[in-house]
């Protein structure tokens, strides 16, 4: 396999938009990571689009705003992991030989009434929620885990996101522990603000060889080499979940990311910075010690004395996670997701010196996504 | 089948003995044997809860090794106590046993 490298990544805000913004939010998205990347559309050789709502717009209609120039478009659907789905494929189209620059959009915006909450309860008898309250009281049993700890996972994120113009949630001042304990009661010990707003939009980024990056000249000397991408679903063991549109066991993500960071030749220690699936706070807590940020049972204690939040990396030599907000405060737009995760990484590799990131998605059913990225300085 | 004597029906695979609720039809090593229906256990242990709304969901461990997520119908849910399966074939849920 080739190596391949993210040339320019593009983001719209996260926000409840009118229905029929997809195909203006993906051009939208699509220009600045082209802009960021230095070429236009006539460069692009293959779309892979990635969108897990069914109300919303196919990825041909995306690229054709950008263009009608023949090209191959996909469209990937995998649930809340979409986004990084179609990087995955995408990916694998360049590393394969097939191409050497592919646009890579990843969005969720309806063109008429739907939702992700919506379609994901359609698929079982329970709401999203129900399953994350079980892990969150399992784990109050097995690790003394309290809705504090999961307040301490939200409130980092919200304070994030208040340093992050294109997150969906807004907050005016620092948000407290006590703030997320006293928002509404949703599934204990789960809250309101400890829940991710779901929400709209889109991200885009741009693949290439190294031929094409020596090529090209880009928006930011920074780009990132994709230095791991693996996709699994889930193996069979005991007491696996199997009915309903769940996660049936969290060693997914473990299986995942160890793979991943194996592939890349690096360790967790290694990691600067970090985005998981966070879309309620127990999967943070649980996600992290998958990766192997932390060991189980001790992510509590580190939350209470600040690790994952600003600063982590120096204090603990633990790396931050969920720096845009998360899904708990940057929102979920779904498929756009994925494709904000890998923004922000580039986007740390550029303003706050990381060297080295991981992106993790889930998406019911189950299936997980993560990817190893690496800073490198082009030529 | 009266609700005292209904039970869930689950799949085994003869090979591994690994027990599969909602029932499989072939085994998960992608051998493809056909697997067998078997009669589950009606009593298990809490694993965990969730209360949504007026709603509370719950995950059940029976012993054959196979995690449920059902309807609880008893109030107040203790992890680790015996609950135990009652309904009929047009629903079902698992209260305190």
């Amino acid at each position: 396999m080739r190596d391949v490298y993210i040339a320019g990544t593009g983001l719209t805000p996260f926000r409840k938009y009118e229905e029929g913004s997809g195909r203006r939010l993906g051009r939208e998205a699509g220009l600045a990571a082209l802009a960021d990347a230095g070429i236009d559309y006539a460069a692009v050789e293959a779309v892979y689009g990635g969108s897990a709502i069914p109300e919303s717009p196919r990825a041909i209609y995306l690229a054709r705003e950008l263009g009608l120039t023949g090209v191959p478009v996909h469209h990937v659907t995998n649930a809340s992991a979409s986004g990084l789905a179609a990087m995955h494929d995408a990916w694998v189209a360049v590393a394969s030989g097939l191409h050497d620059i592919v646009l890579v959009i990843g969005y969720d915006a309806p063109e008429n009434s739907g939702n992700a909450e919506g379609a994901i309860a359609a698929q079982g008898f329970a709401p999203p929620v129900s399953l994350f309250s079980m892990w969150a009281n399992r784990r109050a049993q097995e690790y003394g885990t309290t809705e504090r700890h999961l307040a301490l996972v939200a409130a980092k994120n919200w304070n994030y996101a208040g340093l992050n113009p294109n997150a969906l949630r807004q907050p005016t001042e620092t948000v407290t522990v006590e703030k997320v304990l006293a928002s509404r009661m949703i599934a204990d010990p789960i809250t309101s603000m400890m829940c991710t707003p779901w929400g709209d939009g889109a991200g885009a980024a741009v693949l290439m060889s190294a031929e094409m990056l020596e090529r090209t000249q880009g928006a930011s000397p920074f780009v990132a080499k994709i230095s791991a991408s693996v996709a699994n679903s889930e193996a069979y063991e005991e007491n696996l979940i199997l009915e309903g549109a769940i996660m049936g066991s969290a060693t997914i993500t473990g299986v995942s990311a160890s793979a991943a960071l194996d592939a890349a030749g690096l360790g967790p220690k290694d990691l600067d910075v970090v985005q998981v699936h966070d879309a309620f706070a127990i999967e943070e807590i649980v996600y992290s010690e998958q990766i192997g940020l932390s060991n189980p049972g001790e992510t509590e204690e580190l939350l209470e004395r600040g690790a994952f939040g600003p600063g982590s990396r120096e204090k603990f030599g633990i790396a931050e996670v969920s720096t845009d907000g998360g899904l708990i405060a940057r929102g979920h737009a779904s498929g756009g997701t994925g494709l904000a995760q890998v923004h922000e990484t580039l986007r740390r590799f550029r303003v706050h010196n990381d060297e080295v990131g991981l992106v993790q998605l889930v998406g019911v059913g189950g299936v997980c996504y993560t990817q190893v990225l690496t800073r490198i300085r082009r030529k | 089948m009266d609700a005292s004597t209904f039970q869930l029906t689950g799949t085994k695979d003869m090979q591994t003995g690994e027990v599969f609720f909602p029932p499989r039809v072939l085994s998960a090593d992608g051998a493809l044997r056909e697997l067998e229906e078997i009669t589950l256990s009606s009593e298990g242990t809490l694993y965990s809860y969730a209360v949504v709304g007026d709603k509370t969901y719950g995950l059940i461990d029976l012993p054959e090794g196979v995690r449920l997520q059902t309807e609880l119908s008893s109030d107040e849910p203790v992890i680790g106590s015996a609950y135990r399966l009652v309904g009929d074939e047009s629903g079902w849920s698992f209260g305190r046993a």
